[in-house]
């Protein structure tokens, strides 16, 4: 029996328990108290970065070094040099002229603009520069069809994630309605209408500034938000771990009390959930390990409801969470 | 940035830092692990350019870095030892190794390292390639030419491991609890 539920363990943490080994899991979970502490714990082990080695490698350092080597190696072919005949001097001259004639009406004709509005579902974008952008289902960017020379801007309405290619000689400007997002090349997330911004940065540096008040401006690294509302700029550590739920579906929970989760799952499935008065308080408010890998409402509640020891059902349109 | 190259650098932004933590797990050093690894990466890119958009890039890669530190483990160990035909292969190293933590590493962090240490080669493997990597049980049997119950049993023993280092632990706190109490009633 010992190793069949090990066997069952393995197979629920990586996803690949049938129906029947979920009863059979559940069944042993109920069977003693034990059980139950012993699994949460081996899950939370499970969740834990400690399984490995806890270091992180340098990607884009790495990427550097390796772009030289693979994807770049074609350049140095391009670079070079022809003679030409004496003759032939005056033709590159003639004919740097006239380029650079093109490079100075250029400006002066309208770029033709890019919209492009995600009205069913997420849109995943690669701009012109190769930055991914994935746009919220409901929101709206624009791009110039080839960008400026010396930066690029776009400017968004709702809200996306940014994965930005870095070109330091190009800043990447977003209009983001209250506030202008200005970076590198980094990856973030921005949520902006006329009067409120909110940018929330996982990786490099971002500058936000107000756009009513261009001298207000916070400068946000790794890990940090800001927020722009009323007119106030604030600066802020992320508080909400899951808050790219809309772009990758997941949901993780490091001892986070049963409420909370209960009120986060009701947001994001847009459903009305409630915790039945049966359910006494040492349940309702223990810390739970959790999540939820782009799951539906009822196979979160399922799982929910397993490590809480808890039931759910449905009654019309809403969602109840009873004792057991 | 054409597509091709997009992809290739979305691969190895994606898979860079899993793939060495994999290394890691060989070559017990992070320097020869990343080394590994980016040669892997160039060697695909120069000979295997047509998989780079594939779904099976990935496997191909996880592959590809796992013979690659065996061939680097058994040419580091050929310097000194000399191979008879009867010599088994070298083992994989430990999963993770006590130099590589450093001193104010949690010691939780550590016991639970040594305790996967303890698991046997083809364990450590399968579970590397379903837990690090987060490969699907068929997909981590493909990758290893296992069979699909084997894959379950290994991840079993595994979790074993686990749930025994949990029990330890509960033993532990327990018989502080219990000696607390004994001497301060």
């Amino acid at each position: 029996m010992n190793e069949q539920i090990d066997i069952i363990i393995a197979k629920k943490l990586s996803g690949e328990a049938t129906a029947a080994e979920m009863r059979e899991l559940e069944a042993w979970l109920a069977a003693d108290a034990r059980h139950k502490a012993e699994y949460e714990q081996i899950m939370k082990l499970w969740q834990s970065e400690d399984l490995f080695s806890a270091q992180n490698f340098d990607t884009a350092a790495a990427w550097q070094k390796m772009a030289g080597k693979t994807i770049t190696t074609a350049t140095p072919e391009r670079q070079k040099t022809v003679k030409f005949p004496l003759w032939g001097k005056y033709l590159v001259a003639a004919a740097a002229i006239l380029l650079a004639g093109i490079f100075i009406i250029k400006p002066f004709s309208q770029t033709a603009m890019v919209e492009i509005a995600a009205t069913n579902d997420n849109i995943d974008l690669v701009l012109p520069d190769s930055s991914h952008i994935t746009l919220r289902k409901g929101s709206k960017i624009t791009y110039p069809e080839v960008f400026a020379a010396h930066q690029r801007n776009v400017s968004l309405d709702g809200e996306a994630y940014f994965q930005v290619a870095r070109d330091e000689s190009k800043p990447f400007v977003i209009d983001a309605g209250a506030a202008s997002v200005k970076v590198l090349g980094t990856s973030f997330d921005v949520v902006c209408d006329e009067t409120t911004a909110s940018v929330k940065v996982t990786s490099g540096k971002v500058q936000m500034t107000s756009a009513k008040n261009k001298q207000t401006y916070v400068i946000l690294t790794k890990g940090e938000q800001g927020d722009l509302k009323a007119d106030k700029l604030t600066e802020a550590p992320i508080t909400d771990s899951n808050f790219l739920f809309w772009k990758n579906k997941e949901l993780v929970y490091d001892n986070q009390p049963f409420g909370k989760i209960i009120e986060d799952l009701s947001v994001v499935y847009n459903a009305s959930i409630s915790i039945d008065l049966s359910m006494v308080p040492q349940v309702a408010e223990q810390q739970i390990t959790i999540s939820f890998n782009n799951q539906s409402l009822e196979e979160a509640l399922d799982e929910l409801c397993l490590v809480a020891h808890c039931q759910w059902q449905q009654k019309g349109n809403q969602y109840v969470i009873m004792a057991k | 940035m054409p597509a091709l190259e997009n992809a290739f650098k979305e691969l190895f932004e994606r898979e860079y830092n899993n793939l060495c933590r994999h290394a890691m797990s060989y070559m017990q050093d992070s320097h020869l692990a990343e080394d590994i690894v980016q040669e892997t990466f160039v060697k695909f890119w120069e000979q295997k350019k047509d998989l780079v958009a594939s779904a099976n890039a990935r496997f191909y890669l996880i592959t590809a870095v796992r013979n690659n530190c065996i061939t680097a483990l058994r040419k580091q160990n050929s310097s000194g030892i000399h191979f008879t035909e009867n010599t088994p292969e070298p083992t994989p190293e430990p999963f993770i190794t006590n130099r590589q933590l450093t001193e104010d590493a949690h010691e939780h962090t550590r016991k639970i390292q040594a305790a996967l240490d303890q698991l046997p080669p083809k364990c450590k493997e399968v579970f590397l390639l379903v837990k690090l990597h987060g490969l699907s049980y068929k997909q981590a049997a493909e990758t290893l030419d296992l069979s699909v119950k084997t894959v379950e049993n290994q991840m079993g023993k595994a979790i074993k491991t686990l749930r025994d280092f949990v029990k330890a632990g509960a033993a532990i706190a327990f018989f502080v609890l219990f000696i607390k109490n004994i001497l301060f009633p």
